[in-house]
């Protein structure tokens, strides 16, 4: 799976978590989670295991408090992947 | 002491999604009662329950997509109504824009048990097979005693009490008179009170399994909520939500919004599970306490009110409860108000049953009516004296003082009388 497949599938997740004015922001990989999608550290929870659906992985906890961006979210996938799946 | 009236009015009924279509079906006498597949299919003994109609528009046009996954049918309920009781006393809500903190309106919402459906069908069967990791974040939000409150109070940025209050089916009327209280004292100007309940077969089955619900009326749902009725046979469970906007009198006429009635006062007790109470029974020194003092609250004599929103459910309990409104009221049935219930129409709501039902009294103040209490053709024996106050059509009526009873388990009380706001 290719960078800009992967963000694809992370943009769709977030579709359903976005907070009030994220219509309102341009997305990119610098996108802050918190700040302009006003995703906060409890939902971080929620999408760390939709991730793991949609992509068959299996995250550490411990990668919760690392996530700040949308770039990040991606990061994350491609590192755990490579590592799980060999990929 | 501040003088305290309503500006705002939000409803989620098993009969209507507003508070404009609650007064019309009010009007018309509209049962909302329908047949439940579910509860035939759990083997349910009743079958019947008063359910609002989902509106994806509404929740859509209300409702981020991210609140829908995160809130409960009771914290739906309560939202929409806390939203169209927002809109109704002048404020502005917008789903997509975080508006600034209002430290002078609070919440407080009850609830019998709001999150049961959460519990009951998340909660309890991922934990039960293993699954605790993949609950997610958002069950503790939705079965905390105080989602309903909670969930309000960050839809609207409300920076004053946001509480959640609960005494079964005394539950709404005393979320209010506690709001009452709170501006009386000059605690805060404005608050956002009322009930919810939501639509669960895990609620209703506990009734189910006391055979307290009606079960005779499977095929004929409209017809199986009859208090008053000689052919009552237990009451019909239901879902849904009210929400009042509570206000000083001089932050109401500051702000030049709309008043719908004026809280003259009111009582809350419990009759101490004793002198014939019990925890699902009512002490009837209790209840006729309760109204009496209700009424001094309000500063009027017995014979100024002239409508009653009973509590009346459907049950062997019907006469007991105009007994002790006669008590305590000490009329002659000749000189007894109207008098009418809400549940014909929409069934039980539980914990949400005094808000909506509240906003029937004022609806009916406002609107110098009383509506019909159907299902009662064939009335109770012992109700034969007051035949005559009990509308069996909407009847055109001026009435100034309205009186809200409820009761509930635990041998609960709370009455409240609202006064029609004259300019």
């Amino acid at each position: 799976m290719t960078r800009a497949e992967i963000l694809q599938e992370v943009l769709g997740i977030l579709k359903k978590y976005k907070g009030r004015g994220a219509d309102r922001t341009t997305l990119t990989e610098s996108t802050s989670l918190a700040d302009e999608l006003d995703i906060d550290s409890a939902r971080m929870v929620d999408i760390v295991l939709d991730l793991e659906g949609k992509f068959g992985i299996s995250i550490d906890d411990s990668s919760l408090t690392k996530l700040r961006s949308i770039g990040d979210l991606a990061d994350l996938v491609e590192q755990v992947t490579k590592q799980q799946k060999g990929a | 002491m501040p003088r305290v009236v309503i500006t705002g009015l939000g409803v989620i009924a098993p009969n209507a999604n507003s508070v404009s279509e609650f007064d019309q079906v009010l009007r018309d006498g509209k049962s909302g009662i329908s047949f439940q597949p579910r509860m035939k299919e759990l083997g349910m003994s009743c079958q019947v329950a008063g359910v609002p109609k989902s509106d994806p528009a509404l929740l859509e046009a209300t409702f981020l997509e991210r609140t829908l996954h995160v809130a409960n049918s009771a914290m739906v309920y309560a939202g929409l109504s806390a939203i169209e009781c927002w809109r109704d006393a002048g404020f502005v809500y917008q789903s997509d824009v975080k508006g600034p903190v209002d430290w002078e309106t609070g919440a407080i919402i009850g609830s019998g048990m709001a999150g049961i459906d959460t519990i009951a069908e998340h909660l309890v069967p991922m934990t039960a097979s293993g699954q605790v990791r993949r609950l997610g974040s958002a069950m503790p939000e939705q079965y905390m005693a105080s989602a309903p409150s909670a969930f309000v109070g960050g839809l609207l940025g409300l920076g004053g009490v946001v509480t959640t209050v609960s005494s079964a089916c005394a539950t709404g009327t005393e979320a209010i008179l506690h709001a009452y209280e709170m501006i009386r004292a000059g605690h805060i100007q404005r608050v956002l009170s009322g009930s919810t309940e939501g639509a669960s077969v895990y609620s209703w089955a506990g009734f189910d399994a006391m055979r307290v619900c009606c079960r005779v009326h499977n095929d004929s749902p409209e017809k199986s909520s009859r208090p008053m009725s000689a052919s009552a046979a237990g009451f019909v469970p239901a879902a849904g939500a009210g929400v009042l906007m509570l206000e000083s009198l001089d932050s109401a006429l500051a702000r030049g919004t709309r008043i719908y009635a004026e809280v003259l006062g009111g009582k809350i007790n419990s009759g101490g599970q004793r002198g014939g109470g019990s925890i699902t029974a009512c002490n009837p020194e209790g209840a006729q306490r309760c109204i009496r003092q209700a009424v001094a609250a309000a500063g009027v004599s017995p014979d100024a009110v002239d409508y009653i929103n009973a509590h009346l459910t459907g049950t062997i309990a019907d006469p007991r409860e105009i007994n002790n409104l006669i008590c305590a009221l000490e009329l002659k049935p000749e000189s007894f108000p109207y008098i009418n219930s809400t549940k014909s129409m929409i069934g039980h709501a539980l914990g949400a049953s005094g808000a909506i039902e509240c906003i029937a009294s004022i609806l009916q103040l406002h609107g110098a009516y009383v509506h019909p209490s159907i299902n009662c053709e064939d009335i109770h024996p012992q109700l034969e004296p007051i035949r005559a106050h009990i509308p069996s059509t909407c009847t055109p009526a001026a009435i100034s003082t309205a009186m809200k009873v409820s009761f509930g388990f635990g041998d609960v009380n709370a009455c409240i009388l609202f006064s029609k706001w004259k300019n």
